[in-house]
């Protein structure tokens, strides 16, 4: 290692002093084995230094399983209310987030709630970055909410139960801000679905609802392009999800869901994500190191709520149709909510696609003007290719999006029912009165109908059909899982057993096999300050590091080959096996009378109303005065150009 | 510019709407949630039947105490305030302008039974 002081020619002063080294390395064989040295002393520090990120990732994790409640926050939340202390206790707790240094915050201003999803990681996730949702809302003075959980769930406690709380935590917002605009609610992936749900069973309570990449309707998507909606299928069912709970002791351990989201992307998670850090180790550390305290920290389910989840919504796909129904017998209708929904969706995400954000308008409404007469308000937003997580963790997406969004909620209240997609376009293109829009671009609601949601491409009757029957395969199989082979399995488990295969996890025990409790591992904390010292990194045009990149890109491009092959295996197994006529007609599909996909239920008092409250708006043509002639003459000049004249 | 603005609604015309409140003192004053609310429902009639809507105008003039010219006025400089008008603009302007202050109109027999007479039609 001493050679590595010398500033240039690391391995080679021996053979040739620095001062005819020039002169030499015209011959090619001698620049090789310059190169060689070169890259082996630049290699050989790498993997020190690669080992100890990640041994500081497996410490960092340790640390924060400890914690009883952890979370990966970048501001300072205080709890005000701790959902284990509601009327059916949940792990949910509703968090003040207080504004940074220099930022004041006004009580008057909308109150923003931001929700936390759930979906196999640990909390924190939409503030991991100064500039986010969370930092933006702050920036503009809005009072900013938190709705965050603990790592593991109060048995017993059902998707409800959650909806309650977080219903109680909205009430107690608005509550503490009672000159202030209804609050803002923002949800995340999971917490999207879940704030859609709360929200369609208590209408009043929103102002306004952004769902960001979350996902609704289950089946959508598209051949070729969406394979994760074939797991239901291709597991016979949800009753794997049964019996993870089983062996759970009534848990279900998020570790599998985020091993779904891996396999999904293999050649990232087995070769991009490690190699993008050993590649750029100098730097690339911390970053790192802050995704993986989110990544690699998976929280659990409860049994009642993954079956929930998996029968319900992926499998069942209820929420979209309307027909989920509380307990009490209250049918939950995203019809039902009347304040306007964004919602964010990206051709880029794989895991929420932009047909599973939006699907459900398909399936709730069969016309344009359905929208319009029920008085919802729905605007959509299509990133071209940011990823599922890109939605809501990246910088630039929340300093244009969500910083338009947010600065925007007042108007968005404003816009009359529809269906409107946001455009943003730059205020150099567009640069007609720039000067009245804030910010770099101009935001804009463009008309859309159904139509330009049908455009992104969806099932066809004998796709929907083959969904419809894997939910009857799966209803059965867990029956006779449940009845059968369910007691055995529960009479075997106890918590110790379910504990230790928690931990034996490979996402955690990956995590902790490089960590301190490694004895192997012991120095290279002490080496790799050391390489640090000494640091000699490679040259980019480097021939070896050149091949190094080169051999990088081959086993990207094999596991992504990989993963197509198998992704379109998989597709065919699952057109095949469910759209086998025998299969159908086993589990009764193909009766006399054809499949129809189950239809959003209509209500004759529910269309009454709807056109009692339309003739009113119309009866109140001439009612006022002042105020509505001129706001009702400035509409009509501006919106020149929508009715033709 | 000759241009129709697209079919659709971006924040320059939110902001229009705010100037209209703030800009001019014959504006009723009401609280922001209240203008929100009955900017939203004026929306909807628009979206409904605009014709009709904006042939209530007068009704809704007659309870406006002779301000109904600065009324006009005040809609005329917000919309320029947002750039030049656009022609399909410049001939709504002119419609609202007869309908805020009939002396601008070209001369039509006003129909006395209070129905719309087939000028009235026509315009629509």
């Amino acid at each position: 290692m001493t050679l590595a002081k010398s500033p240039s020619n690391d391995l080679t002063p021996s053979l040739a002093p620095a001062s005819i080294a020039p002169l030499l390395s015209g011959f090619p064989v001698f620049a090789l084995m310059q190169q060689a040295a070169e890259y082996w002393v630049d290699a050989c520090q790498r993997q020190v230094l690669f080992l100890d990120i990640l041994c500081q990732r497996g410490n960092a994790q340790l640390e924060h399983q400890a914690k009883v409640a952890p979370n990966v926050l970048q501001f300072d939340p205080v709890i005000l209310i701790d959902g284990r202390d509601l009327l059916s206790p949940v792990n949910y707790m509703l968090l003040r987030i207080l504004p940074p240094e220099g930022v004041v915050t006004d009580p008057a201003k909308r109150p923003f709630i931001v929700f936390d999803p759930r979906a196999g990681h640990g909390p924190g996730i939409g503030g991991m970055k100064r500039e986010s949702e969370i930092g933006l809302a702050l920036a503009d003075g809005h009072p900013v909410y938190f709705v965050s959980f603990l790592p593991e769930p109060i048995p017993g406690q059902t998707v409800e139960d959650v909806c309650a709380a977080e219903a109680h935590f909205v009430s107690k917002v608005i509550e503490w801000h009672p000159d202030a605009g209804k609050p803002c609610l923002i949800g995340n992936c999971q917490a999207g679905w879940q704030i859609a749900l709360m929200s369609a069973t208590n209408p009043k309570l929103a102002g306004v609802l952004i769902l960001a990449g979350a996902p609704i309707s289950y089946w959508a998507g598209v051949h070729g392009v969406n394979p994760m909606r074939y797991t239901g299928g291709m597991t016979g069912g949800s009753w794997t999800v049964a019996l993870a709970s089983d062996l759970g002791d009534g848990l279900f351990d998020g570790a599998s869901l985020v091993e779904n989201f891996e396999k999904a992307n293999p050649s990232n998670t087995y070769w991009k994500k490690e190699y993008n850090v050993y590649s750029k180790v100098d730097t690339e550390g911390p970053r790192f190191l802050e995704f993986e305290r989110w990544w690699s920290s998976p929280v659990l389910l409860g049994r009642e709520e993954i079956q929930f989840i998996v029968d319900d919504l992926f499998i069942g796909n209820h929420l979209a149709m309307g027909k989920i129904h509380t307990s009490g017998g209250l049918r939950a209708d995203l019809r039902n909510i009347k304040s306007p929904i964004i919602v964010f969706c990206s051709h880029g995400d794989d895991i929420t696609p932009p047909q599973q954000a939006l699907g459900w308008i398909l399936e709730l409404y069969s016309a344009d003007d359905d929208i319009i007469a029920n008085g919802q308000t729905i605007i959509y937003s299509k990133h071209e290719n940011i990823g599922h997580l890109g939605i809501f963790v990246s910088s630039s997406v929340a300093s244009k999006e969500h910083q338009k969004f947010i600065s925007n909620i007042d108007m968005v209240e404003t816009l009359p029912p529809g269906l409107y997609e946001a455009v943003f376009t730059s205020k150099k293109v567009d640069s007609m009165n720039a000067d009245l829009a804030s910010g770099d671009y101009v935001l804009r609601f463009e008309k859309r109908g159904l139509e330009d949601i049908r455009a992104l491409g969806g099932n066809t009757y004998e796709d929907d059909m083959r969904f419809a029957a894997v939910a009857r395969v799966s209803e059965n199989l867990q029956g006779m899982y449940y009845t059968f082979v369910s007691p055995l399995i529960r009479s075997m488990v106890t918590r110790q057993t379910a504990d230790a295969m928690r931990a034996a996890h490979p996402l955690r025990a990956k995590v902790a096999f490089y960590s301190d409790k490694n004895p192997l591992l012991k120095n290279i904390p002490e080496l790799a300050a050391y390489a640090k010292a000494n640091r000699q990194p490679v040259s980019p045009d480097n021939f070896f590091w050149k091949m190094q990149e080169m051999i990088s890109d081959q086993i990207v491009l094999v596991l992504d080959t990989f993963n197509e092959n198998r992704n379109k295996l998989v597709e065919e197994m699952f057109m095949n096996i469910y759209g086998s006529p025998l299969l159908q007609a086993m589990v009764g599909l193909r009766t006399v009378r054809p499949y129809a996909k189950p239809a959003a239920e209509r209500d004759i008092e529910i269309e009454q109303e709807r056109n009692r409250r339309l003739l009113k708006i119309m009866m109140q043509i001439e009612a006022g005065g002042l105020a509505e002639a001129m706001t009702r003459g400035l509409l009509y000049v501006s919106r020149a150009g929508q009715c033709g004249g | 510019m000759s241009v129709v603005r697209d079919n659709a609604v971006d924040e320059r015309e939110y902001k229009m709407l705010l100037h209209l409140r703030s800009e001019s003192s014959v504006f009723p004053s009401m609280t922001h949630d209240e203008y929100k609310a009955l900017a939203r429902q004026q929306y909807m009639m628009l979206l409904l039947d605009e014709d009709r809507a904006i042939r209530a105008i007068p009704a809704l003039l007659d309870r406006a105490g002779g301000s109904e010219k600065q009324a006009f006025d005040v809609i005329r400089r917000v919309v320029e305030a947002s750039g030049t008008p656009t022609l399909e603009e410049e001939r709504r302007l002119k419609r609202l302008s007869e309908l805020f202050n009939p002396a601008n109109a070209t001369p039509k027999r006003r129909s006395t039974d209070g129905f719309p007479t087939e000028e009235d039609e026509i315009t629509a």
